[in-house]
């Protein structure tokens, strides 16, 4: 098939990258018409200076020879132009006859291309059906192929980061928020503004846009508010570690660092598993059904169920470590809920459905946690394993938290205890006043003694396949039948461990010793090796 | 020497029948091990040694190959379990490559072809320096 280099995958994921003169044209673009310039559409620019480069180029090169084409009688010494092989040069150095069972008489014509490599044949005379055959190879076939947009649609993950890394490593350019603009354009910004705007915030109590900021810092000085005004005030903000963005994906916050909580910068620990990897093609359906059910943002989503576009209300499970630092985990399910930012955490708003009140919320998309309901599920004595309801409001940038309330009752539920620097788990009775999951629930534990063990599990590097030993008969004592469901192994080793349920599910499949015992329940004999 | 890419989940693969002319290897045995007994009979018939000029199905480039190729493309590679039944990962790699004349694939839909193992397993087979029956990316030859 012919097809110009522009034209191909091989040609933007490995081969492209961007000239001097692509950095030149973009800055005199900028230049010239004083305007910001979004990354994507300096990086459709530059693909339409590549694709024009090479229409020129194959102008030259197609009035070099005969264009090849398998129906098309050709010479000896005859110059032919392969546009298919990067529109190389060869010369027909002899011709004999073809055979093949069912094609009949044709050529093949033997052709010595200008690097000096071997003599390739090629087919001639040759009247069946094949590509080649079906093109006008002229020049104005070889045009209307797809258009520089279609083209960075297509290879946009490897054209666009070697483009941000060309004009980054240009002085001349300055950046926010994938807009481009040249540093001599900036308009004037003295250190003193900053001390207004972080007084201006901090007066708000809360994030101040753009607008806004530059109406208190008097930058306007009752003229229009230009983008680029807009862009110079986002471009210092943004370069001063007083300020912090946390606006939705559009939409630009200033807000100050200091009254940021840590979580919403760095995730917590408790929330980082050392293993993530699994395969669901070793589990059995079981598992598989299983591993889609449990809430857990380490799942990978092609593993977990679809979401109806628009629901109104999703509810998940709480696990340990959400419970721990006060978190919800972003999955395909809860996506949906929260606005994100490619650039930032999001400042939101929890609406208690409870209560009505509302409390600060940041949505961390990089790390797939939301956070903000430590104090939430403190206030309500809400287990690990409680059914949490997240609901839509009219306001993106608020959300209804919820639980499942019913009158206080004392059940019989497992608990779990640090004993000789071991998880152990017991049946207690515990007042409790919501609905939860019975697989997942785990009661009041000394939360002190738990991080202790976790620390320790975390220092010793203990691998997952000895935990799972040591806590598979804690569990299974539990049960008549000394059988565990999955679903609690995955809640109890997350007290010790941050471990996602597909990990789990591949070391409960791979060693003998771990028994299924159907419908997800499993059984331990450590006597069973793997040998 | 061409420089070397590292190939990726959408590269083309072909068999190149200019690895097996370079290497030496007998392409013939190679073939003889994928035919099913009524190929080998009629190959018999027509004479051992027996090629035709193989036509690129892309390019239209020729290459002169044994006739059994011929007979297992037209023939053998028609039976059901040609592509899916029991065979090493490279050898159904390679059955794909028979049954659909060789023209170019990539690992996914290699995957697709042969169903069975991922892509990123296959691509992990055939995308490395070491190769195998001479399924390779394919290249500009000239």
């Amino acid at each position: 098939m012919t097809q110009r280099k522009t034209q191909t995958a091989t040609y933007w994921q490995e081969q492209f990258k961007v000239s001097n003169q692509d950095v030149e044209f973009i800055y005199n673009q900028i230049l010239e018409k004083n305007l910001l310039i979004h990354l994507d559409d300096i990086a459709t620019a530059i693909i339409k200076r590549h694709c024009d480069a090479e229409e020129l180029e194959t102008r030259s090169e197609l009035q070099r020879g005969k264009v090849y084409q398998p129906k098309e009688r050709f010479a000896v010494d005859e110059k032919v132009v392969f546009p298919m092989f990067e529109f190389a040069l060869g010369t027909v150095a002899y011709t004999r006859e073809g055979n093949h069972p069912e094609y009949g008489t044709f050529t093949v014509i033997g052709v010595a291309f200008e690097n000096g490599d071997a003599t390739h044949e090629f087919v001639a005379d040759f009247d069946h059906s094949h590509p080649l055959n079906n093109e006008d190879q002229s020049l104005a076939n070889l045009q209307g192929l797809l258009p520089p947009e279609e083209l960075y649609q297509h290879y946009r993950a490897s054209i666009r980061p070697r483009v941000q890394a060309a004009l980054d490593a240009n002085a001349e350019f300055v950046e926010f928020h994938g807009q481009y603009f040249l540093r001599d354009l900036l308009a004037e910004f003295h250190e003193g503004l900053f001390n207004i705007a972080d007084a201006a915030i901090d007066i708000n109590r809360g994030p101040l846009d753009v607008d806004a900021l530059i109406e208190q810092i008097g930058l306007a000085e009752g003229a229009k508010i230009t983008d680029t005004l807009r862009f110079t005030v986002s471009y210092h903000m943004a370069n001063d570690e007083r300020f912090y963005d946390v606006g939705p994906r559009g939409k630009v916050l200033w807000y100050l660092d200091r009254l940021a909580p840590p979580e919403a910068q760095h995730p917590p620990r408790r929330l980082q598993p050392a293993e993530t990897t699994y395969d669901p093609d070793a589990f059995d359906e079981d598992l598989q059904a299983l591993l889609a059910e449990i809430d857990d943002e380490w799942t990978h989503p092609d593993d977990t169920r679809d979401v109806e576009d628009g629901v109104k209300q999703v509810t998940i499970v709480l696990n340990y470590p959400h419970w721990r630092v006060g978190t919800l985990p972003i999955t395909l399910k809860t996506q949906s809920f929260f606005l994100t930012s490619d650039y930032n955490p999001v400042l939101f708003e929890f609406v208690d459905g409870r209560t009505g009140v509302s409390f600060p919320g940041w949505v961390v998309s990089e790390h797939n946690y939301v956070f903000g309901l430590d104090e939430w599920y403190k206030k309500y004595k809400l287990p690990v394993g409680a059914y949490i309801d997240i609901k839509r409001t009219n306001n993106p940038m608020q959300v209804i938290v919820d639980y499942r309330a019913i009158r206080s009752q004392r059940d019989w539920i497992r608990v779990g205890a640090v004993v000789n620097n071991a998880l152990t788990f017991q049946m207690n009775t515990a007042a409790l006043s919501c609905k939860y999951d019975e697989l997942m629930i785990i009661g009041d534990s000394n939360v002190a003694e738990v991080d202790n063990l976790w620390m320790r599990i975390q220092e010793r590097k203990l691998p997952l396949y000895n935990i799972l030993r040591q806590l598979m008969p804690e569990l299974s004592k539990l049960n008549p039948q000394s059988t565990v469901h999955a679903k609690t192994i995955y809640s109890a080793i997350n007290l010790m461990l941050r471990v996602p349920p597909g990990v789990i599910f591949q070391e409960l499949s791979m060693h003998r010793c771990f028994i299924p015992m159907r419908h997800g329940y499993w059984t331990f004999d450590p006597n069973l090796n793997d040998d | 020497m061409a420089k070397y890419i590292r190939p990726t989940l959408h590269t083309k693969f072909h068999i190149d029948f200019g690895w097996w002319n370079k290497k030496g290897q007998n392409l013939k045995i190679q073939l003889q091990s994928q035919a099913c007994d009524d190929a080998i009979r009629r190959y018999e018939e027509l004479g051992e040694g027996k090629t035709f000029d193989w036509v690129n199905p892309e390019t239209g480039e020729v290459h002169q190959v044994d006739i059994l190729w011929y007979l297992i493309h037209t023939h053998c590679s028609q039976a059901p379990d040609f592509l899916i039944g029991p065979a090493p990962l490279v050898s159904a790699i390679f059955r794909a490559f028979l049954a659909n004349n060789n023209t170019p694939l990539t690992p996914i839909e290699l995957s697709e072809q042969i169903q069975k193992k991922s892509p990123e397993l296959i691509l992990r087979t055939i995308g490395r320096h070491q190769i195998y029956q001479g399924i390779r990316p394919v290249a500009n030859p000239v």
